[in-house]
């Protein structure tokens, strides 16, 4: 209550700030949040200090130092930059096409970059199964044209891992960077041209420097998405492909490790925290298209 | 070389035509624009004045017709390789340069070495009265100032021919006019040809050496900023280029019968073809009386009139009034202290001597109300 008269009276160059309707329907749902998201998040972080009792700093030192914590840690590490390295460019391209197609073209474009979005994610894993397992269609169209005479192991890899997450997570670039591109002035491109750039020089030099900023926005989100991913790599993945969210859950499930369990979920969401804070004013601009302080 | 030191070119187009999804905008064009020369492209929105210039820019590809630029065939030649400054109404800054970097960006792309890039980019930059801001970053300067950076950027490379596509719209009314005595000057200093595309007919009026009336995609009339104001070509020209009363009239012999049976007078050394006529007063040409003063001096029409609404400019003061006939226009009178009443009934008087006589055509310029 002090807050509020505190704001209402206003201070210094704040501008004041009045208790919307709006605002006060968020409520309920930052009450919801907070018992079944933000409680469970603290308590399982805090077992990384109380499980077993009295275990201090010990399960961080074991995170740190285990070669099997190590090596789910690099797998994550290493797939979600292939993955945030391929989806920008993939994505960034995908947008600027979007951008130059015609009006019905256009919308067809759009559409097909939003299908995944309105599909479960479970789902589309499986799809890739489908596509990529031994009698899938991809070994069936190789074996047809006789490019290989036996099926060619793709499911059960890194890059069905890479690939299937790189589909799937797509949409977080191209949107804002279709966003930045649209916002983009055309008078720019006509001033650069006017003043001696030849096409290539005006994209490199003006067009791609200005609509950057929904790349590097949708990539941040495509990193700290991905760092977490689960479903995904389990479904397409191999036993040495899977990421430290599978670890996390395997100490929960069988070894009822909740102190190891915790400590690394601590890590991986102090790492997405601090990618967030590096990133959120461009996150925010791009995607809601505003400036936040 | 100092700015400006390349020789302006001159500019031609003839028979060009251009059509936005079947539309045509311009109706075969023919303009012939002399080295050195201010030539302002005056016309209300959607009449074709900026897809001319961006056709002589070679933004837009014309669909028939030629552009020749400094005797040169400007087909197929793509923006890039025209040498042509354009300044847009948005300053169009690249907004992650800073503005040595925006100005430098011509040299740039003409591989200027670093050295005389810098020494090019500070004395444009003083040009336009902005040394000691190349560090800045667009965003932190005024409108003014961005479109002064902008200026800068369209003369560092010496272009023969500076368009400017409303350089002042976004401006306000004070800042408008120093620039438009800033841009009169450097086109004087630097003898460049300037195309310059407005809406507002005053600012084309101060600043050019010809002035070109746009209409629907064709040219109304070509002329010095006097003969464009004094001597309208078309009733379209008259009304744009200001408040006017007008008046229609039938010419016969050496007689003008006035429509509506609103009086008759003969005409005074005016040449006007014989049939449908308009007569035209600028605002301040008219003078306005009491119903009942009489005043017979010199070759002078009295008509009666209602004033429908007065504004108040300073000295002048503006009365919107009808006649008798049906005709409405607007008359400029000294401002006496008190405004007549909307309703009141007053006299116009109209001196045929400064009357401008015009063919009536169907097409008058209106302003929408």
């Amino acid at each position: 209550m002090n807050t509020v008269l505190g704001s209402l009276q206003g201070g210094g160059s704040r501008k004041p700030r009045l208790p919307r309707p709006a605002a006060l329907g968020m409520w309920p749902v930052l009450a919801v949040l907070l018992v079944i998201f933000v409680w469970p998040t603290v308590v399982i972080i805090s077992r990384s200090v109380t499980d077993p009792p009295g275990a201090g700093l010990s399960n961080f030192h074991r995170v740190l130092t285990d070669p099997t914590v190590l090596r789910f840690g690099w797998n994550t590490v290493r797939t979600a930059l292939i993955v945030t390295a391929a989806t920008a460019v993939i994505g960034y391209g995908y947008a600027y096409a979007i951008y130059r197609a015609g009006p019905a073209l256009r919308v067809l474009l759009l559409f097909c970059a939003l299908l995944p979005f309105w599909t479960s994610l479970l789902v589309r894993s499986f799809a890739w199964t489908v596509i990529l397992r031994d009698t899938g269609i991809v070994n069936w169209l190789l074996l047809r044209v006789d490019v290989v005479d036996h099926p060619v192991g793709l499911l059960r890899t890194p890059f069905a891992v890479t690939l299937g997450m790189t589909q799937i997570l797509l949409p977080f670039v191209i949107l804002p960077c279709y966003t930045a591109m649209m916002r983009f002035d055309r008078d720019l491109h006509l001033a650069a041209r006017s003043l001696g750039a030849r096409p290539s020089a005006a994209f490199w030099l003006v067009f791609f420097p200005v609509t950057r900023v929904g790349l590097v926005a949708g990539s941040i989100l495509v990193l700290v998405l991905s760092l977490g991913y689960y479903i995904t790599p389990v479904l397409l993945g191999g036993p040495g492909d899977q990421p430290i969210a599978v670890l996390i859950a395997s100490q929960v499930t069988t070894q009822l490790d909740w102190g190891l369990a915790g400590s690394m979920a601590a890590v991986v969401t102090a790492v997405v925290l601090a990618l967030l804070a590096l990133g959120w004013r461009l996150v925010a601009r791009a995607f809601l298209g505003e400036e936040v302080r | 070389m100092t700015l400006g030191s390349t020789s302006p070119a001159g500019i031609h187009l003839q028979g060009v035509r251009k059509s936005y999804r079947g539309q045509p905008v311009l109706h075969g064009l023919d303009l012939t624009v002399a080295a050195g020369e201010f030539v302002s492209m005056l016309g209300p929105s959607g009449s074709g004045k900026t897809t001319t210039l961006k056709v002589i820019a070679g933004f837009e590809q014309a669909d028939a017709g030629t552009v020749t630029l400094d005797g040169r065939d400007m087909d197929g030649i793509p923006p890039e390789r025209r040498n042509i400054g354009v300044v847009f109404q948005n300053y169009s800054l690249f907004p992650h340069m800073s503005v040595a970097a925006n100005v430098g960006f011509p040299l740039r792309m003409r591989k200027v070495g670093k050295q005389q890039r810098q020494e090019q980019i500070r004395r444009a930059l003083s040009l336009v009265e902005l040394g000691g801001y190349e560090d800045r970053m667009p965003r932190e300067l005024s409108g003014g100032q961005q479109q002064r950076v902008a200026i800068a950027r369209a003369l560092v490379f010496e272009p023969q021919v500076l368009l400017m596509d409303e350089p002042l719209g976004a401006l306000d009314r004070r800042l408008r006019a120093v620039m438009q005595l800033e841009i009169k000057e450097l086109h004087e200093r630097l003898g460049l040809t300037v195309v310059y595309v407005t809406h507002d007919q005053e600012e084309a009026l101060a600043m050019s050496d010809r002035i070109v009336v746009f209409n629907a995609g064709r040219i109304e009339q070509v002329g010095t900023p006097r003969e464009i104001f004094r001597n309208p070509a078309t009733v379209f020209v008259a009304d744009f280029m200001g408040d006017s009363l007008s008046l229609s009239g039938n010419v016969t012999a050496n007689q003008v019968q006035l429509a509506g049976g609103a009086g008759e007078f003969a005409l005074h050394g005016m040449v006007v073809p014989e049939g449908a006529a308009r007569f035209l007063w600028r605002s301040d040409a008219v003078r306005v009386a009491e119903p009942a003063v009489l005043d017979q001096n010199g070759p002078t029409l009295r008509l009666p009139a209602t004033v429908i609404t007065s504004a108040y400019g300073g000295d002048a003061l503006r009365l919107r009034v009808r006649l008798a006939s049906g005709d409405v226009g607007i008359v400029t009178v000294r401002d006496s202290g008190q405004a007549p009443p909307a309703g009141s009934a007053i006299s116009v008087l109209l001196d045929l001597s400064t009357a401008v006589a015009l063919p009536d055509g169907a097409d008058r310029y209106e302003v929408a109300s």
